[in-house]
């Protein structure tokens, strides 16, 4: 479908959540060697990540995030039309995490939820769902929250991963404003669905064997961690992703200049910097969180914003954001956003601990 | 760009002094040639030849003279 435009809906309001749990990247040195890291650390530009506690999942970082956002602008949950909770982390196998939030929120039954299962494009994917949802229906607000434990799917011992992937949840609220318009490009190549996967535990090959096998990458993993193709995915980012926002900008008939900040999925620094020099953007419009939060997944466009203009007040921010990664999936896409709604990152160590059903009990 | 030009883009793009490589040396043996490398490969590939180097090409590359044919 490539381009979509929708009229009248806005952000109003953005929140971040990490676990607070902060986990510097020296502290893997004894397990990959001051060589590994350092050399991480230069490519990556990640210095620590913030790491879900055993107990705490995606569905509890992203009720953090919302609970902030519905709390600090005190809206009347009986308004909100809609909740999509974006995940590849599910707390369940079943039922969909967004119904959970909904109970957990305290949201009306006069409310659709449904999961969508995206990792890095997933902001703008879900953001652009619930526009179509907001222009077509009645409700005066609707939710899209996101959130990712990725870092529970990646083997200790795999160096190429273990320390890139941060966990988060995100909360955005959409309204109703008449002059608001969004131009999303929503891309994907299902051709290469391996170049980011976690092999088992799925319903394709759900109880495999969990020994691990020497990879091709030379690195030892089980069927159940996350693995990346990373050439094949550092391709596909310097050279797809670029084309795609180039197209944008054609599409749109917009130049660089039409926008205050460039909201990129926060990959790795060396990605965002040939980004930033083929598309030939001011450094300082590309602003990083990486290098504190790690690679957030879909989260990471959220919780930058919320990282560069949570403390803001009152400026109107021309946001061009671009999802990019695992499926592949890729999208971009145009907010303006005040900066009043978007709040600071919030810590929290908080987990829905009667969600988890015992034996017994049931 | 003749071989020579190519070999001096090559040399740049990981860093080696200039005259360090021959069509004949073999990758595995440079410290400098790791994922980074592979990467500034691939960037460099894009830039100055329009060409991109998959996964399985970079693979494939045992001595420079590869790494020559694959930006004909």
């Amino acid at each position: 479908m490539a381009f979509s435009s929708i009229h009248g809906v806005r952000i109003k309001a953005l929140a971040a959540a990490v676990p607070d749990n902060q986990i510097q990247v020296e502290e893997f040195v004894p397990t990959f060697g001051e060589e590994v890291v350092s050399r991480f650390v230069k490519s990556t530009g990640i210095q620590s990540i913030y790491r879900a506690l055993p107990e705490q999942t995606a569905g509890d970082l992203a009720y953090a995030a919302a609970e902030q956002l519905l709390e600090s602008l005190a809206i009347d949950r009986a308004s909100i039309g809609f909740l999509i909770f974006v995940t590849q982390s599910p707390d369940y196998r079943r039922p969909a995490t967004a119904c959970v939030l909904q109970k957990r929120l305290g949201l009306s039954m006069d409310c659709a939820v449904f999961d969508v299962g995206l990792g890095c494009s997933g902001f703008i994917y879900g953001v652009q769902t619930a526009m179509t949802l907001m222009a077509s229906g009645d409700a005066p607000y609707g939710l899209v929250l996101l959130g990712e434990t990725a870092s529970k799917l990646a083997n200790p011992q795999d160096r190429s991963i273990a320390m890139m992937y941060g966990d988060a949840g995100a909360a955005v609220l959409l309204e109703r404003a008449e002059d608001a318009h969004t131009t999303a490009l929503l891309q994907s190549d299902g051709q290469r669905f391996t170049s980011i996967i976690a092999p088992a535990g799925g319903f394709r090959d759900m109880n495999p064997d969990a020994a691990s096998f020497v990879c091709q990458d030379g690195i030892e993993r089980t069927l159940y961690d996350i693995r990346m193709e990373g050439t094949e995915v550092f391709t596909f980012s310097i050279t797809d992703v670029p084309r795609a926002l180039e197209r944008y900008l054609e599409h749109t008939k917009t130049t660089v200049a039409d926008y205050d900040v460039f909201a990129f999925h926060q990959a790795n620094q060396f990605i965002l910097r040939q980004l930033t020099r083929k598309l030939k953007l001011p450094r300082e419009a590309v602003p990083l969180s990486l290098d504190r939060y790690g690679n957030t997944g879909g989260i990471s466009i959220p919780l930058t914003l919320c990282d560069s203009y949570g403390q803001d007040h009152a400026s109107v921010v021309k946001v061009l954001a671009c999802g990019f990664g695992i499926g592949l999936s890729w999208g971009i896409a145009n907010y303006e956003i005040v900066t009043d709604g978007i709040l600071p990152i919030t810590y929290t160590s908080e987990a829905y601990v009667e969600g988890r059903l015992k034996p017994g009990e049931y | 760009m003749d071989t020579q030009e190519k070999i001096a883009l090559i040399e740049d793009t990981l860093d080696l002094d200039e005259g360090t490589l021959t069509p004949e040396t073999v990758l595995a043996e440079i410290d400098e040639y790791d994922s980074m490398a592979k990467l500034s490969l691939i960037v460099m590939a894009d830039d100055e030849f329009d060409i991109t180097l998959t996964s399985d090409v970079i693979k494939g590359f045992v001595t420079v003279d590869d790494i020559l044919k694959a930006l004909d």
